[in-house]
């Protein structure tokens, strides 16, 4: 009997409660070496059922029948103990089996002693092997790709010192070379309140998917650039191709006239006719501004209540890919509720994408601190402010207000329109657009009233 | 006015823009023939007397630049003056190294456009001339026995009539027959005129 329960204990696997067993044995020898497995019961599964060994305790088996009874109970016991075990093992496996269909790894991160646990899934993801890597929070760093390590730190660190929930993605380099892109998620652990004593997080493996991603990201970065060369650039060609037409043709006509004029028997009749064109061609030009302008004011009466956040949210959204390239942290900091500001949204979302653009090609050349962007907004009783800045180079003190002009560029691409049309789009929503230098970079601001005044 | 007289195509698909260079080319005495599309310029025939061509770079369908390399693949060498609404200066690039004679913005001054209207159409009664030059060499060339042809080959290298009749084997009275001959045929009053005419003929 003895043997076989012995043998019920062995196949649970669990060596604590042999080793358990051994301890009471020797602390406890009982009346005999049968007595053994009721003390070994007492301290293997104790914390399950702690009244029963207790109470077998307190009187030693006296009659077979007594014996029997309590192996049965024993057994019972032993049995309930397996069953629990092989519940946990069964759970234990379809964990692992869920991290792998998912590719999903998760970690543990003790903030006191720094202690990192990795799950056998993110050991695979990061093709490094359990057995022979001592994981720590500078191995895991180590491995994001040196383009990233930086930003990823600091954004880590920034969500650990708020106790917030971090989220990030970022490439690590598996040891292989391989490059794996990776999507963590973690949240802190409290002990006491404010207090915190862990972080558990997940990776995933989302190389697959990032393909896929990067693919329709230069689309989308593609499809911002287009639209902003579309709406600025091309109005412009296209409305000088139209203006320029008629104008021509007035030029032609009037020096045509001024030399059949100019002829020994002047051709009166011919200098008419061309005349005549000129008024003509001269009413078309002013037709095509005035269609123009019917253009620009019917965008304008787009005056619907906005908030000013989501159209934040919007424009970062399809930056994001460009961001990432650059390598440019975003911060935001919005006002939580913003009152609404009345205007077009298309207009805020190109001010605020014009903005964005300038503040990524600003910090284009920056090597030797962070690349920062912060977006800020806020409100108080007059109306809504935000706040594009950047950790770039900055603006010349003096070119501070002149940015703003048109065709003052400082870019070798630039059309010096962006800033120049950013500013008379916030202008026409009753609102002020202007910029300041903050060590390092530039913060472009500009102020809505809370319900826009229509100023055409 | 005559086939033979000077002759400025304008193609341009904005009316306005024809009918004013219609009256501004004509007001300095040249005649002027318009066209709406590429393809209708293409279906014209064009006469014995110099042109040139005033094209806008930008129309429907077939571009002006287009028009340019159909034409310059068809060995149609027109003279051309491109007139553009944009100021696109890679496009301009393209157009001048493709032998444009000029490239201008719209609007442009009068005194612009003329002066490339009289250049190309000077271009082109010179191109003309060569071309009816070298004609007029090659067909007298052409009715020039196998003999004479020998000969004036040996006259262009310097060759003196003894020499000459040494190297074919024939009197030297025959050589001076023959250079008679040669000098009628070709229409040539020297031998330095007889070298000139054969350089052209290549």
């Amino acid at each position: 009997m003895p043997q076989q329960i012995t043998r019920g204990l062995t196949k649970s696997g669990d060596a604590a409660s042999i080793r358990a067993r051994k301890r009471a044995s020797a602390a406890d020898p009982g009346p005999s070496d049968t007595a053994t497995p009721p003390s070994e019961a007492q301290s293997g599964i104790a914390p399950h059922k702690p009244h029963k060994p207790n109470r077998r305790r307190s009187h030693a088996p006296r009659s077979v029948k007594e014996y029997e009874r309590l192996i049965k109970a024993l057994t019972d016991d032993l049995s309930e103990h397996e069953r629990k075990e092989q519940q946990l093992r069964r759970f234990m496996n379809y964990l692992t089996l869920g991290q792998q269909i998912t590719r999903t790894g998760s970690w543990a991160w003790s903030r006191s002693s720094g202690e990192l646990f990795w799950s056998r899934e993110h050991f695979r993801i990061f093709g490094l092997d359990p057995s022979r890597t001592d994981v720590s929070y500078g191995l895991l760093f180590q491995m994001i790709h040196p383009a990233e390590r930086a930003r990823v730190e600091q954004e880590f660190q920034e969500a650990v010192r708020a106790h917030r929930d971090f989220e990030g993605e970022y490439r690590i380099v598996r040891p292989d070379g391989g490059t794996v892109h990776i999507h963590s998620r973690a949240y802190p652990v409290f002990g006491k309140p404010g207090e915190i004593t862990e972080y558990v997080g997940t990776v995933a493996d989302i190389t697959e998917r990032k393909h896929r991603e990067e693919s329709l990201g230069s689309m989308q970065a593609e499809l911002a650039r287009a639209s902003r060369a579309i709406t600025l650039g091309q109005l412009m060609a296209s409305i000088a191709h139209e203006v320029n037409q008629p104008l021509a043709a007035l030029v032609a006509n009037a020096n045509a006239a001024l030399r059949w004029l100019a002829w020994k028997g002047p051709q009166i009749e011919k200098a008419r006719q061309a005349l005549e064109r000129i008024v003509r061609d001269g009413n078309r030009a002013s037709e095509i501004i005035a269609r123009i302008r019917s253009l620009v004011r019917r965008s304008d009466t787009q005056r619907d209540p906005l908030s000013l956040n989501s159209v934040i949210h919007e424009v970062t959204a399809l930056l994001k890919a460009e961001l990432r390239e650059n390598n440019i942290a975003v911060r935001t900091n919005l006002a939580e509720p913003l009152s609404p500001i009345r205007g077009d949204r298309v207009q805020m979302q190109q001010v605020l994408l014009n903005l964005i653009m300038n503040a990524i090609e600003a910090m284009s050349g920056v090597v030797t601190r962070p690349r920062q962007l912060t977006i800020t907004s806020t409100a108080d009783v007059t109306g809504v402010a935000v706040a594009v800045e950047d950790s770039g180079i900055g603006v010349d003190e003096q070119a501070l207000e002149r940015i703003f002009e048109p065709f003052y560029s400082n870019k070798p691409q630039g059309m010096g329109i962006g800033l120049a049309i950013s500013r008379s789009i916030i202008e026409a929503h009753g609102g002020r657009l202007w910029a300041v230098n903050k060590a390092p970079g530039a913060s472009f601001r500009f102020r809505l009233p809370a319900t826009a005044v229509d100023t055409t | 006015m005559k086939s033979a007289d000077p002759i400025v195509f304008v193609v341009d698909d904005d009316a306005a823009v024809r009918e004013a260079l219609v009256s501004l080319i004509g007001s300095v005495g040249l005649r002027v023939e318009c066209f709406a599309t590429p393809q209708e310029f293409l279906h014209r025939r064009r006469g014995e007397g110099p042109s040139c061509l005033v094209l806008d770079v930008r129309m429907p369908g077939l571009s002006g630049l287009d028009l340019q390399r159909k034409l310059a693949r068809a060995e149609q060498q027109i003279p051309i003056i491109f007139i553009s609404a944009h100021g696109d200066i890679p496009m301009a690039v393209r157009a001048m190294k493709a032998g444009a004679i000029e490239f201008l913005p719209k609007p442009f001054r009068d005194e612009d456009l003329l002066d490339a209207i009289r250049q190309a159409l000077d271009r082109d009664t010179a191109a003309k001339a060569h071309r009816t030059e070298v004609v007029g060499i090659r067909s007298r060339h052409a009715r020039l026995t196998v003999r004479q042809r020998q000969i004036l080959a040996l006259i262009v290298e310097g060759k003196l009539n003894k020499q000459i009749a040494a190297e074919l084997g024939l009197s030297e009275n025959t050589v001076k027959v023959h250079r008679r001959r040669i000098m009628e045929r070709m229409g040539a009053s020297g031998v330095a005129e007889l070298v000139h005419m054969t350089e052209r003929l290549g």
